[in-house]
C-alpha cells in the first residue's frame, strides 16, 4: 500500500523512468560516470538507484549508440568509466523527451478524471 | 581487481564473473562489468552485494535469460569429447591387460592415440572466454595454450596409468 509521505517510489515507475532520467542527466552533465548519475538521480527526488539498476540501464544506453564512453585512472582509486553524450543521444534525449511529456500528461488527464457525482 | 577489496567483495567479482561467463556475456565486456562494479563500490563505499545484490541476478541483467546453445554445437564438441574419453579409458585398460583391440586386432596403445586426438581437439577447438580488465588490458582466464596443455597433460595421466598397469602385471 502506498502512502503519500512514502520517501520511496514503486520500482515500476522508477524503472519506466530511469532510462529516459540518466540520458538526460548525461546530456546535462556528461562527461560523467555511473556514480555521480546514481547521486545526481537520489538528489533530484527519483530515489535510491542501486548500482545494480543503474549500470545495465548505461550500458543499454551505450548499445543503442546514444552514450559513449571512456575509461579514466582514479584517483587513488581503481579507474572509472567516463560517460557522455553523443549527438545521437542528444537528438535521441529530445524526441523522447517530448513523448514522455505527451505521456504524462495524458496521464494526468486520466488521474484527473473524478466521479460524475463529484461534478454535480 | 585491485588490492584495496575486501574478501567479501573479492569473493562478489569472482561469483559475478561466473554467472556471466555462463551467460556468454564476452569476456572485454565482462571486464568492463566488472571494473565498473569495483569503481562504483570504491565510490559509494557501498560492499558490491548491497550495491549490486545477488551475482547472479546481477548477470541475468546483462545477459538476459541464459544464452542457450544449439544442441548441435554441443554435440559437437560433447560426442568427440565422450568417445576421446571412451578410447582412451579401453586404450589404457587394453594396455594394462596387454589385450589387442577387437576386429582391428590393433595394439591397445593406438585407442590412446586416437582418444588423446580427439580430447585434445576439442579442447583446442572451444571458444576460450577470457576477460579483458579496461583499465590495465590485463586477461585474465586459461589461455588456448593453457587448455591444450591441460588436456594433454590429462591424456598423459590416463597413458600413465596403463602403463604403469602394464609394468605391475
Amino acid at each position: 500500500m502506498l502512502a503519500t509521505d512514502d520517501p520511496t517510489w514503486p520500482t515500476t515507475w522508477t524503472r519506466a523512468a530511469l532510462e529516459l532520467s540518466a540520458l538526460a542527466l548525461v546530456c546535462a552533465h556528461g562527461p560523467t560516470h555511473g556514480y555521480d548519475v546514481a547521486k545526481r538521480l537520489q538528489a533530484a527526488g527519483l530515489g535510491e538507484v542501486k548500482g545494480g539498476t543503474l549500470y545495465p540501464v548505461l550500458g543499454r544506453l551505450e548499445d543503442q549508440g546514444l552514450l559513449a564512453s571512456h575509461w579514466a585512472p582514479g584517483d587513488g582509486g581503481p579507474g572509472r568509466k567516463v560517460v557522455s553524450a553523443t549527438d545521437e543521444g542528444r537528438r535521441e534525449l529530445a524526441v523522447r523527451r517530448a513523448r514522455w511529456q505527451q505521456w504524462t500528461a495524458a496521464v494526468a488527464d486520466v488521474l484527473a478524471a473524478r466521479p460524475e457525482e463529484e461534478d454535480r | 581487481m585491485t588490492d584495496t577489496l575486501s574478501k567479501a567483495d573479492r569473493r562478489y567479482l569472482e561469483e559475478l564473473a561466473v554467472h556471466l561467463q555462463l551467460r556468454y556475456v564476452p569476456g572485454e565486456q565482462i571486464g568492463e562489468i566488472l571494473a565498473e562494479a569495483e569503481a562504483h563500490s570504491a565510490q559509494s563505499g557501498e560492499p558490491l552485494r548491497e550495491a549490486f545484490g545477488d551475482p547472479k541476478e546481477y548477470a541475468q541483467q546483462w545477459a538476459g535469460a541464459p544464452a542457450r546453445r544449439r544442441w548441435w554445437t554441443a554435440a559437437a564438441a560433447g560426442v568427440p569429447s565422450g568417445l576421446g574419453g571412451v578410447a582412451l579409458a579401453w586404450g589404457a585398460t587394453g594396455l594394462a591387460m596387454d589385450q589387442r583391440l577387437p576386429v582391428l586386432d590393433l595394439p591397445s596403445w593406438w585407442l590412446i592415440v586416437v582418444g588423446t586426438l580427439l580430447t585434445v581437439g576439442v579442447w583446442a577447438s572451444v571458444p576460450v572466454n577470457r576477460i579483458r580488465d579496461p583499465r590495465t588490458g590485463a586477461t585474465s582466464g586459461r589461455s588456448r595454450t593453457t587448455v591444450v596443455l591441460l588436456a594433454l597433460g590429462m591424456c598423459a595421466t590416463v597413458a600413465a596409468a596403463g602403463l604403469v598397469g602394464a609394468l605391475l602385471r
